[in-house]
């Protein structure tokens, strides 16, 4: 009895030893959080942007999502356990200052990655010193097409579309709200961003509807401020649509002057950063002037965050902590730090240990990652693509300011060009 | 006809908005012979502090017609202060000294003037809308225009005159010519000559802080504002003439109307306009339009 009762406690021990031994194995297996071999205490993350200077009205939102987000992610266990350290870099100085910068902060501060730049001008000058320090770089608001199409990259990539895509986003909203259009004018500032988005919108219109004539093309000093004589030219050439990337306290002085003229009832105008400051209008912004931020696919109200959980944490987050709702620019922080994590956790995966550099680089070719508003791809030319919406003004009275209305997404593939093929060669192939 | 009345409406209206943001900088010019950068920063500081005032006073309910009076107290306040500090306190010790550290001084006071307003009013842009809504708009040339806009021609022309009559007609006048003329001399004579530099640097930093109040109902008080009034005033007195009232009314009165007249007529040309006619005029005039020549002693 009693050789019985010790035979059937040694296969009750044995039992549990393997059952303790499958549910640690199946559980170690299954955990994400679990540090990699070789990972360092920190990751240290540079965010280069604008938070001085009138590029700041950009700057400052994105720079709070991007500390929000660090610490939603740091409270969530990192990047598999490891830490995000974030370093904020101003971006004010001018392209010569950010390659200066640049070398500094990698190889002083010993960053191991580099986010945000808005200034194509920036963009362009820190590509050779990025792809000779070997340092992880994620372009995010810079709308250039040329950074990616002009040189092969290996250390960067931009997590966001190029600024064509809201040129083409605008040209094909356009004409489902007027299939007529016949006149065009631009109002722009004169220089590269200024220039360049005319450019692509004007050759975008005129291959979807090539009988819409130019009325006018103005080029207004940087943040001029003043816009009389330009409102007087508008209102006197009468174009059907005026295009305009004026942007941030320029924006909000040309609406200003422009508005109580009755441009806005003349003309159909389009801002494409208008959702930026559409938070500090109350009525001085009129219904129905179309409105993008950049082409991104995120709003405060889309998705909404009654259906999208994660939305509602964002978009809650960063109005209790700052009393701003997240605009385009956080939007497109929430794109490049959720693809930076998922990149890493990819190559994690991939390797079984705390990756090189050139691990996340290979991990991120290819990468498709989700983000508060949809997928992101990053092609394997270091260019993501994504959605974008654009919509109408429309007083709320429940936020006491223009909030978008009629939003339209337009898909990736009819706002972007495919892989491989130049800008300017597949705005002249549109069709509608 | 219309069209030439248009050109000469929108030259005119963009010329009052320059001498207005030029005109404190010339008068400092002037008389401290300082060329003081952070003339940007009071500009700056007096359209923030206005539209902040012009919104508390819709934010409590009191009728619109009192956001004039609380942009003017806006510029008077900035005025009243920043003037008397900066000149008390820092330009007191550069005068004289190389134009190098006077620049370096002055340009660092933007700067902090320009951080403190970020930090006090944050980034994102500021505008009232009502002082300038609120008068309506006029047809000039078949165009509807903003009376505000007009007003403001109307006012830096008195602005204009007031000052060219306080340093021509008035014994404050005369005592500031002298200092300018000769500081020393003017000292040895009885003159306080240090007042007289702390009244013209109030003066000009007023001139600054009311063309910032004025301007802002029309535009919107954001980062960055500082150093570009400081790049266009600059342009402004060097084809006017450093220094002096008139030059700067004449200068911005020929920028305002050759950039009306290439936004209608060589769009392209706009942003080159106002350099290219500075470049002309100091080739021909090195000293500005109204400038004199002044003797160096070497």
């Amino acid at each position: 009895m009693c050789c019985i009762s010790r035979s059937i406690k040694n296969v009750v021990l044995i039992f549990a030893a393997l059952l303790l031994g499958f549910l640690s194995s199946t559980f170690a297996g299954a955990s994400s959080d679990v540090t990699p071999k070789g990972a360092p205490a920190e990751i240290k993350v540079a965010w280069v942007d604008y938070y001085s200077g009138p590029g700041a009205t950009m700057g400052i939102p994105e720079k709070q999502a991007v500390e929000w987000l660090v610490d939603k992610f740091n409270k969530e266990g990192g990047i598999r356990g490891v830490k995000i350290k974030l370093l904020l870099v101003d971006e004010m100085g001018g392209p010569d200052k950010q390659v200066m910068e640049y070398r500094r902060i990698t190889l002083d501060e010993k960053v191991d990655v580099i986010c945000g730049y808005t200034s194509s001008a920036s963009c362009l000058a820190i590509r050779s010193v990025a792809e000779e320090l070997d340092t992880l770089t994620l372009l995010q608001n810079c709308g250039s097409h040329r950074i990616t199409e002009e040189s092969k990259l290996n250390y960067i990539f931009r997590t966001a579309n190029t600024q064509v895509s809201e040129c083409v986003m605008a040209a094909r909203y356009l004409l489902e709200i007027k299939p007529d259009l016949k006149t065009i004018a631009g109002m722009n500032e004169d220089f590269a961003w200024g220039r360049d988005n005319w450019e692509a919108f004007k050759i975008a219109i005129q291959t979807l509807k090539p009988d819409v004539k130019v009325a006018t093309a103005l080029w207004t000093r940087f943040q001029a401020g003043e816009y009389s004589a330009e409102v007087s030219k508008l209102l006197a050439v009468k174009p059907e649509f005026i295009y305009s990337s004026l942007w941030g306290g320029g924006q909000v002085a040309f609406v200003k002057q422009a508005a109580p003229r009755g441009l806005f009832k003349r003309s159909l105008v389009f801002f494409n950063t208008g959702e930026n400051p559409l938070q500090e209008y109350k009525k001085e912004m009129p219904d129905g002037v179309m409105i993008c931020g950049r082409a991104t696919v995120g709003y405060f109200l889309y998705p909404s965050p009654d259906k999208n959980p994660r939305q509602k944490e964002f978009v809650e987050g960063i109005k209790s902590r700052y009393g701003r709702y997240p605009d385009f620019t956080c939007y497109r922080a929430y794109q490049t730090l959720a693809g930076l994590k998922a990149a890493y956790e990819k190559a994690i995966d991939q390797v079984g240990k705390w990756p090189s550099t050139q691990e996340v680089v290979s991990a991120f070719e290819g990468l498709k990652w989700d983000t508060v508003s949809g997928p992101i791809e990053m092609r394997l030319d270091h260019q993501a693509v994504h959605s974008g919406i654009i919509g109408m003004t429309k007083f709320s009275p429940k936020y006491g300011f223009p909030i978008l209305d009629r939003i339209k997404k337009f898909p990736a593939e009819e706002i972007m060009p495919p892989y491989g093929m130049k800008t300017l060669d597949w705005l002249k192939t549109l069709k509608k | 006809m219309n069209f030439a009345i248009i050109i000469f409406a929108d030259g005119v209206i963009y010329a009052a908005n320059l001498f207005l943001l030029s005109v404190g900088m010339t008068m400092v010019y002037g008389v401290l012979r300082i060329l003081n950068i952070s003339h940007g920063a009071i500009f700056a500081l007096g359209s923030y502090m206005a539209t902040s005032l012009a919104l508390k006073v819709l934010a409590q309910g009191y009728s619109p017609y009192i956001t004039y009076p609380a942009l003017i107290l806006g510029a008077l306040i900035v005025g009243l202060t920043t003037g008397p500090i900066i000149e008390r306190l820092f330009l007191r010790r550069i005068y004289g000294r190389p134009v190098a550290i006077q620049l370096i001084l002055t340009f660092s006071i933007l700067l902090v003037l320009d951080d403190l307003m970020k930090m006090i009013w944050g980034t994102n842009p500021i505008f009232v809308s009502e002082p300038c809504t609120l008068l309506g708009e006029v047809s000039v040339g078949g165009i509807p225009y903003l009376s505000y806009n007009l007003l403001l021609v109307g006012i830096s022309l008195f602005f204009g005159a007031l000052l060219f009559w306080i340093v021509n007609k008035t014994r404050l006048g005369k005592l500031i010519i002298s200092v300018i003329s000769d500081s020393e001399i003017s000292s040895a004579m009885g003159i306080n000559v240090n007042r007289i530099y702390l009244i013209a640097f109030t003066i000009g930093a007023l001139c600054a802080s009311l063309g910032g109040a004025l301007i802002a109902p029309t535009t919107a008080s954001v980062p960055g504002t500082a150093l570009n009034v400081v790049s266009l005033s600059f342009a402004v007195i060097a084809i006017g003439g450093m220094g002096s009232i008139e030059g700067a009314a004449l200068g911005a009165l020929i920028v305002g109307l050759s950039r009306a007249l290439c936004i209608h007529l060589f769009p392209e040309l706009e942003l080159l306009s106002i350099y290219l006619i500075m470049v002309i005029i100091l080739f021909i005039r090195p000293q500005g339009l109204l400038g004199k020549v002044e003797l160096r002693r070497i």
